[in-house]
Order: structure tokens, then C-alpha cells, then sequence
């Protein structure tokens, strides 16, 4: 997976994003660009090999789809990173998007 | 003057409404359907009814005369979770079971619980299951390596958050860590615990062995039956955790009945057996235990969830909940519900025939079906079957396929409903299906995020997405036994109550669930050594199976005034 970030994007948010792809054990190469998280989303999608791409700015992080790159395909404000990172990677990972935890049984 | 046949089903309300004139055959204006407004014979039904005959009206501009009704004999229709009754009898044991979609390592492991506070002093002698609540993930694997460095035998990892790989990539890639445990933090420090990772695609093979999960959480022999009942109840998952002394919740000291006891005809009374064949109808008067006291039945029929044997996981986790789908036909009392509809129309409302010879009645409309010797209406509650002189009524139809379906899916009864109606797909990706028969197909738009990778309902519109990753040749398989199992065995039951059926006869199937290929598919399949031919109704030769017996109380009412 093929992420472009904004330099403006703090360090935090870079961080949650890896973490993010590291616990769903999905390799992320993150390359700093110039651009909105759209326009970034899309550059990646154009190159990233599974035609999913993360675009990162100071406001936000998307993920757009190279065969539907008009709008995203993901998206969250910057403090959410973290699950959207994991979610990213689940569709990189064709596997069921996170959702709240509910304790199953507990007797 | 209009009348109006009116079949208060279990699940679906139809009315069919004719003009009578004397010396004509009736004159059928349409035909309106509504779910059942409560349970079937009960005063709560007149709402549906009642809206419907106001749709009719409406409609026809000219009012509703009289209504024309069945004998309503009610069905209650369950699922009976015996294994998770049992899961209460665990004794000094809890079974935590963790979300945990991305655990880290793989093995079991037992130990004491420790959090990572109380890993700061010096060891002891004992291997120890370390827990993580809130702490970040770099803090906690510092925290874990500075506890190994002391000496402590950190045996396992309980994660609260979603970080097992993050920690376990800091610290120990082999060591079995489990997280998203919703209740790690009331889970009793220094209590014994055992829990277990299996790799992907597997599941835990130690803790599911009541006596590897004896050794573990060193149970004694009179502790033998909650092993059982806590190594079943983790059985066929990835992930497992289970705790001894917990006091986490109200423990049982008390043994918990977990038995449905039949009282048959004959007086005497047995304890059901999920695996034994239901006995045929009429054989059991009432019911007592672990399903709901019922009084007067007529029929009772059950079955087990189906279990697909080409995934051991799944088919021990159902095996574990011993679920059981049960039906009860008891004997109703409508008069209630007769005297509220009596006020509705000028010319009351009377009970015409039983629902079975309004059916034959109704599926005498379909063209070319003569007269029809053999129907069999398949409802939500009941397959009723009608020959000339005798009619047969046995409890469980597409409700009961519906619960199942519910049970299978872990998804509401409107969700189950969709799933058993339609097929399904995979969202493999953004743009790919994959079908229960395993092709693929490509999507125009990209099907919506929520969607991806679980099983989803194709109903016409969009993938809507079920709470199951189930594959969909798995799926596939369970609905259509599911429909084997309820419908079919129970086609079976009423016709060999009724005697049989000669060979070569045609035999006709009418109904709401007779509108589902499958459905006639698992009767034929049912009938197969019978040698008959199985038919799908066409009342009136224009509303398919459904509404035979609002037609058929009609066209009963004509020939009797």
C-alpha cells in the first residue's frame, strides 16, 4: 500500500497511520507530497499496485480507488487515523472493516 | 355485496375480497397481504386486518360486508440455545471470549493474571498471563521486556485495545497474545487463567480439551463438568480465554436444567432428544423445561441447527450451542379476536371452515389443477396437508426456517427473513462478488465500505452486508438444509400421517413459502421415492402460491349460502 502525505501532517498522525497497517500486518510505503488528501489519495491509487491509495493533509486522510477516483472511498478527520489506518489496510486485506468491539459473553 | 376471506397466518395477514351475487360464482376484485399484527388468533390481529380491509376498501370504493375467517390455531416458533444454558453451569469458572480479529503468536499458555503494575516487584514462581489495559502499545512491550529482564515468566499477553501484533512485534513475536478484551480490566488479578492462539485459519486445539484445560487451569475431578462445559464453550475460535475463581459474575452452584420434557398422549413423559426424529403430530400434549410451558399442543416438531461438514470450526461451534429450533402448534381460541372484527363490518365476521379445506379450495383455482386430491399450504407456521376427508397440520415452516437462519447468521429476524428469501455473495473487493456457487462477478459501482468481506444479501439492490463472514458456499448450503430440514421433513410427516400419497398423483404446493424455488425444490427432493409430482399453485391463476385460503374461504362461503 502506497500512502502520500502533506509535509504538514504532524508526526502523530504519521505514526497512528503505520501503527494502524502494522497491527493488521499490511506493509504501507509512505512517501511526504505535496497536495490535499484527495489529490494525494488519487496519485497513490495511480500507482499503488492493488488500485487502493491513501492520501494524508492536515485535515484529513482518505483512501481512493483508482477505478473510482472521482470521490473517496474512505475517509476521516486526522484524529481518527488510527482506525482509519486499520480499515484501510482490511480493504487492502479484503477482510471485514473494523467495528466497535461487543463483548460476546462473559459468565 | 363485497366479502372478504380473511387467513390470519403466523407471519403474513391476506385478505381477498369478491363480489357475491346469487346464482354467480363469486367475483374476486384482489387480493391485499400484511404482516401479522400479533400472535395468530389473538384479538392483536384485527389491527392488520382491519388496515387491510380499509386498503380494500379504499381501493374498491364500496364497503367490506362481511369478513370470512378459518379456525385459528396458533404456532410458537423458537430457537432453544440448550449449550448456552449449560455455559451458565461453569462453576468457579468464565469463559471470556476475545474479539481479537488480529491476535499475535500462536500456542496456550496458563498462568496467573498479573497486570503490568504488579510486574514491576520480583517474580514468583509461577508463569504469569500478563494483562494490558489502557497503556500505549511502545510503553507496554518496554514494560513486558523490563519484567522478563527481572525474571518473570511472561507466559501470554491479555490485550484490552486492539494492539496484540503492535506489542508482540516489541516483544515476542512467538508468544501467544490476545486483545480487544472487552472485560480485561474486571478480569481478577492473581486468578488462573489459560488462554490460546491459534494460527490463522485455524482454531485452538488445547483449550477446547476439557482435560488440557484441567491441566492448565489445574481443575480438580469435581470440577470435571464445568471443564467440559467452559473447553466446549471456546470450541472452533481462533482466539480463547478462560478464567478460574472469577467471581466476574454470579457463578452457578446450582445444576441448570437444560432439558425440554414431553408429555405425550399416552400420558407418559420423556425428555426431548434433539437427535431422535419428532414423533408425528399429535403425539405430544404439552411441553415443559427449558422451552417455554406449553399446554394443548397438537404438534411439536424440532430439529438442530444444520452443521456444514466441510468446515469442522463452524460445525463445532454450533455443535457447542446445541441449539434448538422448536415449533409449537397449540389449540387457539379466535373468538376474541371474531368479536373485535364482528364490529368492523356490517355483516360481522364468522368463521367459515378450518384453514385446511379453504386451501384446497383456493388451490382448485389454479389452472389446470382440476381438483386438486393432494394440497399442502406452506405457511410461516405450519404445513398443512389436505386430502379429500382429512387434513393434517403439523407445527414448523418458514418461521422456523427464518429462526434458523437467524441462529446461523447471528443477525435480526429482518435481516434473516431478506437472507432466506434471496441469494447471496461475498464482497471480495470493491468491485468483485463472489457467489454461493463459487463464480465471480464484477460490480459497475464499487460496492459500499461496510460491505467488503462479509456475506451480503443480493435482493436486487445494492450488497447488504450480514453480520457473517461465512463463505458463501457454506451459507448456500446451510439456508437450502435448512429449508430440507423444516419444510421438508415436515411435508414428509404430514403426508405420512395422512396415509401417503398414491403413486403419480400431483401433489400441489400453495402458501407463502411455496413462492421460493428452494422450498419446492426440498419438497421434491423430500418426495423424490414417492414418485408424485410436485406443483406450485397459481390461485386464481393470477397471484401465484399465496392467498388460496383467503380465496378458499371465500368460494367456501359461496357454496354454502
Amino acid at each position: 500500500m502506497l500512502a502520500l502525505v502533506a509535509p504538514d501532517v504532524p508526526e502523530s498522525a504519521l505514526a497512528a497511520l503505520l501503527a494502524g497497517f502494522e497491527e493488521e500486518s499490511v506493509p504501507l510505503v509512505v512517501e511526504r507530497a505535496e497536495g490535499t488528501a484527495h489529490e494525494l489519495g488519487r496519485a497513490a491509487a495511480a500507482r499503488a499496485l492493488l488500485g487502493l491509495g491513501l492520501g494524508l493533509d492536515a485535515r484529513e486522510a482518505c483512501a481512493v480507488l483508482a477505478a473510482a477516483a472521482a470521490a473517496d472511498y474512505l475517509g476521516t478527520p486526522l484524529a481518527g487515523v488510527r482506525a482509519f489506518a486499520q480499515d484501510a489496510a482490511r480493504i487492502a486485506g479484503r477482510r471485514p472493516l473494523r467495528r466497535p468491539a461487543i463483548p460476546e459473553a462473559c459468565s | 355485496m363485497l366479502v372478504a376471506g380473511v387467513d390470519v397466518g403466523n407471519s403474513t395477514t391476506e385478505l381477498a375480497v369478491a363480489r357475491l351475487t346469487p346464482g354467480a360464482a363469486p367475483d374476486f376484485l384482489g387480493v391485499w397481504r400484511t404482516a401479522t399484527t400479533g400472535a395468530k388468533g389473538s384479538t392483536a390481529c384485527a389491527a392488520g386486518v382491519s388496515e387491510l380491509v380499509s386498503r380494500a376498501e379504499r381501493r374498491l370504493g364500496e364497503p367490506v360486508h362481511r369478513l370470512l375467517l378459518a379456525e385459528l390455531d396458533p404456532v410458537d416458533t423458537g430457537l432453544v440455545e440448550l449449550g448456552h444454558l449449560e455455559e451458565l453451569d461453569l462453576a468457579r469458572n468464565a469463559v471470556v471470549r476475545p474479539v481479537s480479529e488480529t491476535p499475535s503468536g500462536a500456542g496456550a499458555a496458563g498462568g496467573r493474571l498479573r497486570r503490568l503494575g504488579e510486574l514491576e516487584g520480583d517474580p514468583g514462581p509461577e508463569a504469569v498471563l500478563a494483562v494490558v489495559l489502557d497503556e500505549d502499545f511502545e510503553d507496554a512491550a518496554a514494560a513486558l521486556r523490563a519484567a522478563r529482564e527481572r525474571g518473570h515468566r511472561i507466559a501470554g499477553v491479555i490485550v484490552q485495545g486492539d494492539d496484540a501484533v503492535l506489542i508482540g512485534n516489541r516483544f515476542d513475536r512467538a508468544l501467544p497474545i490476545v486483545d480487544e478484551v472487552p472485560d480485561a480490566a474486571i478480569l481478577p488479578s492473581g486468578a488462573l487463567a489459560a488462554l490460546e492462539v491459534a494460527v490463522a485459519g485455524a482454531s485452538v486445539s488445547e483449550v477446547c480439551d476439557p482435560l488440557q484445560l484441567a491441566e492448565l487451569l489445574r481443575l480438580g475431578p469435581d470440577e470435571a463438568r464445568a471443564a467440559r462445559h467452559a473447553a466446549r464453550a471456546v470450541a472452533g475460535r481462533r482466539t480463547a480465554l478462560v478464567v478460574r475463581e472469577a467471581g466476574m459474575a454470579g457463578s452457578a452452584a446450582e445444576a441448570i436444567d437444560t432439558t425440554v420434557r414431553l408429555l405425550l398422549a399416552d400420558g407418559t413423559a420423556v425428555v426431548l432428544d434433539e437427535r431422535e426424529a419428532p414423533p408425528p403430530p399429535g403425539s405430544v400434549t404439552a411441553l415443559r423445561g427449558a422451552a417455554r410451558a406449553h399446554e394443548q399442543v397438537l404438534d411439536a416438531f424440532w430439529c438442530r441447527l444444520p452443521e456444514p461438514p466441510e468446515d469442522p470450526g463452524l460445525r463445532r461451534r454450533l455443535q457447542r450451542r446445541r441449539a434448538l429450533a422448536l415449533a409449537v402448534l397449540a389449540r387457539g381460541d379466535s373468538s376474541d379476536l371474531l368479536a373485535v372484527l364482528a364490529q368492523r363490518t356490517p355483516g360481522g365476521a364468522q368463521v367459515v371452515c378450518d384453514e385446511s379445506n379453504a386451501a384446497v379450495l383456493g388451490a382448485g383455482t389454479t389452472p389446470r389443477a382440476g381438483t386438486t386430491p393432494f394440497v399442502i399450504d406452506i405457511g410461516g407456521g405450519t404445513v398443512d396437508l389436505h386430502r379429500e376427508g382429512l387434513a393434517v397440520i403439523t407445527a414448523g415452516a418458514g418461521e422456523l426456517v427464518t429462526r434458523i437462519c437467524q441462529g446461523l447468521l447471528g443477525v435480526g429476524r429482518d435481516a434473516a427473513e431478506r437472507a432466506k428469501r434471496h441469494r447471496a455473495a461475498r464482497v471480495e473487493t470493491p468491485f468483485v462478488l463472489h457467489h454461493e456457487d463459487g463464480s465471480r462477478s464484477f460490480l459497475g459501482e464499487p460496492a459500499p465500505p461496510v460491505a467488503l468481506g462479509h456475506l451480503c444479501v443480493l435482493a436486487g439492490g445494492p450488497p447488504e452486508p450480514l453480520e457473517s463472514t461465512l463463505a458463501p458456499e457454506v451459507w448456500g448450503g446451510l439456508r437450502r438444509s435448512a429449508k430440507q430440514v423444516v419444510i421438508g421433513r415436515n411435508v414428509r410427516r404430514a403426508i405420512d400421517a395422512a396415509g401417503g400419497v398414491p403413486r403419480g398423483e400431483l401433489v400441489t404446493l400453495v402458501g407463502g413459502c411455496a413462492s421460493d424455488a428452494e422450498v419446492i425444490d426440498a419438497v421434491a427432493a423430500e418426495l423424490g421415492d414417492l414418485d408424485v409430482a410436485v406443483a406450485r399453485g397459481n390461485v386464481l391463476g393470477r397471484h401465484g402460491p399465496r392467498a388460496a385460503v383467503a380465496v378458499g374461504l371465500v368460494l367456501a362461503y359461496a357454496a354454502g349460502s
